[in-house]
């Protein structure tokens, strides 16, 4: 079918339902019918959107449930700018506005304000992470840099998972998945009432993971499981306490050179250990509100019996929103953090310069909103000044201009620079990527180069600084919103290889060659994204998205700095779109079609095009069915060749789950 | 691919050019808006905040999301009064209104804003999260789908309104209950 046809088709169907859309009134409905109404569109939480001077999209529990998403990553495939991959069962590599990677290490992850980005690698460890998505409030995703507010490595976006007040999950919960791998996930909650003091929940999730497959459709060694527990207290007076304590594997399989291994392939398997605390306490101060928050953080990570990482985090952060003076909306706070990395390897492919490394970072951010124009022109004023013992001092400041013509109209112009701090792993770890032969004359038969990636000599750490342009349009409409979002960014100093000299004084026929990391590559992107979302009729509800990306990453001299360079350009396809019907006819029924279009990726990813169904049933108060079926029609497919740490292909064959949700 | 694509185009220059503006059908907000009327109905003001056969005005500040589902209110008739609907560009013109409600836009400024408002005789309601926690008199919440509201009795107590016992058997809960 054409696109003409279709559109023509569609406006046609669409005319026809508005014109039958003829509207009840539930004014004068008495109070005790208004709780047992069923809302036929729960509206996004686009509302509040309407002032922000940037993009800033909200999911909110009904998108995220509504999604058929089971873990962070996959509720985010449907916000514009994000680009998702699967690479196996539990691992995603997800990048905002390209930079898209396994290790990713540009966008900033925050849950209930602890940051989830892993100092030792840069980036966020997904496989790492699980949540109990029944009591996820919202994911907030914010494209462009938000480094002026939450500081160094948001640099291409943050996203902020926020869970449920415990007074919002009082009463027993619990859930039981099972998927067409034989993956089985069960969660269960308890919320409690404490008189005088608060509400408090506590939770526990297991989970083992339905395997992706080969290329050839055998299972994948990719087993993943692990399990979760934790607890959130909410007081009456503005405080909270939340801990948490996981474990997680996940094993995957490295194809090495057959010089290194004899099979040509090595298991590996990564446990990840993990424990934290975090309090938070909000108060009025001088006419304002202000909030100190506080957490620890532990992780124990291994890699088999080889590596262990252990990283401890400590960190400290207060803010102040002062009352309104005149025209100002002033904001103020200041941030402390104590890190510290212990990295024990015995194996000689992946060793540590600095096994302990400890740093310290001290930042203080201010902001000031000024009213331009009184409900129609706004310039926001602000910078994060940060000093980190692992880089420089750094200014992440930020202009925003927003002119609201109509209540229903924003338009946005915006420039923020924003930093990545180099990893410790950057700085520090000399790791074997691979081993080439090497040409017969001059070198014996059967020699071969193995590839060692380390810090250049003299390597002077600095962070990758970001200069980003964005100019954006919202309108809010009755039944829906619409928005579009322009941006360009330009990047300096990207941590990027070079060859160093091949070392003879290496014993043949294994010789090192040296590939120096060092940061001093440029690269820009330009894109722009689009989405939508609208009530068609009362029980239709229709949200797409589409993003456009290129990326351009400048030549070197150098071949293997310049083949990052186009590496990284290949790294994010360069369109993506997305589309969700939501139907609600009634009676507790839902049905939600999801079609989704991922464009080509370097390292070998063709293009690929998914169909995801959801059915869901609510049988009364105590009880939630939901059925899914993912990747319909296609037998499987690859979303992801690994940019850095190779492992093998994983490709995501149709599934299918069902889950049973029961509430007492 | 290309067809949707295009279903896609359509559904956008719809958007943007705004004519699919239709009054949203059985919204959440036209609930909402039913629920304003039905508080303004059960809670009972002071005399001397609401004297017989005045209008009783139901204010919003901020970002008005009833996407006209408010105006159904204006000139209705509640326990012998007539309701009048007024948007306010800030918080210090709420003096003379009798229900509040408080957009989402607000959520940043909520805390200061509770504070600026409650002791005057206000009737506080709003759909963000954690508001009756927070110190509000009504909290619209959104839950597997229907519209249900808990109530802070504490402050309501505080700002002189007496809450209808069928009200408080309605509330999905009620926080800060006092036993006289």
């Amino acid at each position: 079918m054409g696109a003409h046809r279709t559109g023509l088709f569609l406006a046609v169907l669409l005319g026809a339902q508005l014109a039958r859309a003829g509207e009840a009134s539930f004014i004068d409905l008495p109070l005790e019918d208004l709780g047992k109404l069923e809302v036929a569109a729960v509206s996004r939480k686009a509302q509040k959107l309407a002032d922000t001077p940037a993009a800033v999209t909200v999911l909110s529990a009904e998108d995220i449930r509504r999604s058929g998403a089971r873990s962070i990553p996959e509720a985010l495939r449907e916000v514009p700018g994000v680009n998702v991959a699967q690479i196996g069962t539990s691992r995603w590599a997800v990048g905002v506005r390209g930079a898209q990677g396994r290790f990713a290490n540009k966008l900033l992850v925050q849950v209930d304000g602890r940051s989830i980005y892993n100092p030792l690698f840069s980036g966020v460890f997904w496989e790492a992470q699980d949540i109990m998505i029944e009591d996820v409030e919202r994911i907030e995703v914010v494209r462009g840099p938000g480094a002026s507010l939450w500081g160094a490595n948001a640099v291409n976006g943050v996203i902020n998972v926020v869970t449920r007040k415990a007074s919002a999950t009082r009463g027993g919960l619990a859930s039981v998945s099972a998927d067409s791998q034989g993956g089985v996930t069960t969660a269960v909650r308890q919320g409690v009432g404490l008189e005088g003091v608060g509400a408090m929940r506590v939770f526990a999730k297991g989970r083992d993971l339905g395997r992706s497959e080969t290329a050839d459709g055998d299972r994948a060694s990719d087993k993943a499981g692990g399990w979760l527990a934790g607890f959130r207290l909410d007081g009456e007076g503005g405080w909270m306490v939340q801990g948490n304590a996981y474990r997680h594997t996940s094993k995957e399989l490295l194809p090495v050179s057959i010089a290194l291994a004899p099979n040509g392939s090595f298991p590996v398997s990564f446990v990840f250990e993990g424990s934290n605390l975090l309090a938070r306490r909000q108060w009025a101060m001088a006419g304002g509100d202000a909030t100190l928050q506080a957490y620890v953080d532990h992780t124990d990570a291994w890699l088999n019996a080889q590596g262990n990482g252990k990283t401890d985090i400590v960190d400290v952060d207060f803010q102040h929103t002062l009352a309104p003076m005149g025209r100002h909306d002033l904001m103020w706070g200041l941030g402390a953090r104590y890190g510290r990395v212990d990295f024990d390897s015995n194996s000689p492919a992946f060793t540590f310069q600095d096994q302990l490394v400890e740093y310290r970072i001290a930042s203080a951010f201010v902001q000031d909103e000024i009213s331009l124009v009184p409900q129609s022109l706004m310039l926001t004023l602000g910078s994060r000044f940060e000093h980190s013992t692992l880089a420089d001092f750094e200014t992440q400041p930020t202009v925003r201009l927003m002119w609201t013509p109509t209540k229903d109209d924003s338009l946005w112009l915006n420039w923020s620079r924003a930093a990545r701090t180099p990893s410790i792993g950057e700085i520090n770890a000399n790791v074997v990527l691979g081993a080439q032969p090497l040409p017969q004359p001059p070198f014996p038969q059967g020699s071969f180069a193995v590839l060692r990636s380390l810090p250049a000599p003299g390597l002077r750490p600095r962070a990758e600084r970001v200069d980003a342009l964005e100019l954006g349009y919202r309108r809010t409409l009755p039944n829906g919103s619409f928005e579009a979002v322009l941006f360009h960014h330009d990047y300096r100093r990207l941590i990027s290889p070079t060859a160093g000299p091949l070392d003879y004084l290496s014993s043949a026929p294994l010789l090192v060659q040296p590939v120096f990391r060092s940061y001093f590559s440029n690269a820009r992107t330009t894109g722009l994204e689009l989405a939508a979302d609208m009530a068609i009729t009362a029980t239709l509800r229709v949200q797409g998205s589409y993003t456009v990306l290129d990326t351009q990453a400048r030549h070197y001299a150098d071949p293997v700095a310049d083949a990052s360079g186009m590496a990284l350009a290949a790294a994010a396809p360069h369109h993506w779109a997305s589309l969700h019907g939501l139907w609600s006819p009634g009676g507790g029924h839902e049905l939600d079609l999801m079609l989704r279009r991922v464009g080509a990726v370097g390292g070998g990813v063709p293009a690929y095009t998914s169909v995801d169904v959801r059915y869901g049933w609510h049988l009364g108060r105590a009880f939630d069915l939901a059925v899914v079926g993912q990747n319909l029609f296609d037998n499987r497919h690859l979303e992801y060749a690994s940019d850095f740490f190779v492992s093998q292909l994983s490709y995501q064959p149709r599934r299918a789950y069902i889950q049973g949700l029961w509430r007492f | 691919m290309k067809a949707l694509l295009g279903a896609f185009v359509v559904v956008l220059l719809g958007l943007a050019c705004g004519r699919f503006v239709v009054a949203s059908p059985a919204g959440e907000y036209q609930i909402k808006a039913a629920y304003l009327l039905n508080f303004a109905r059960y809670i009972e003001w002071p005399a001397a905040r609401l004297p017989p056969a005045q209008a009783l005005r139901v204010c919003v500040l901020g970002r008005d999301p009833f996407g006209g589902a408010l105006s159904a209110l204006e000139g209705r008739q509640v326990n012998g009064r007539e309701v009048r609907v007024r948007q306010l560009e800030g918080a210090d013109q709420a003096g003379d209104c009798h229900v509040v409600f408080i957009a989402e836009s607000e959520e940043r400024r909520l805390a200061a804003m509770l504070r600026a408002l409650s002791g005057r005789g206000l009737l506080l309601v709003s759909d963000i999260d954690g508001f009756v926690e927070a110190g509000g008199g009504i909290g619209l919440v959104t839950e597997e789908g229907r519209v249900r509201f808990d109530i802070n009795q504490a402050s309501l107590q505080r700002d002189g309104l007496r809450a209808s016992a069928q009200l408080l058997r309605l509330a999905r809960s009620v926080h800060g209950a006092r036993v006289p």
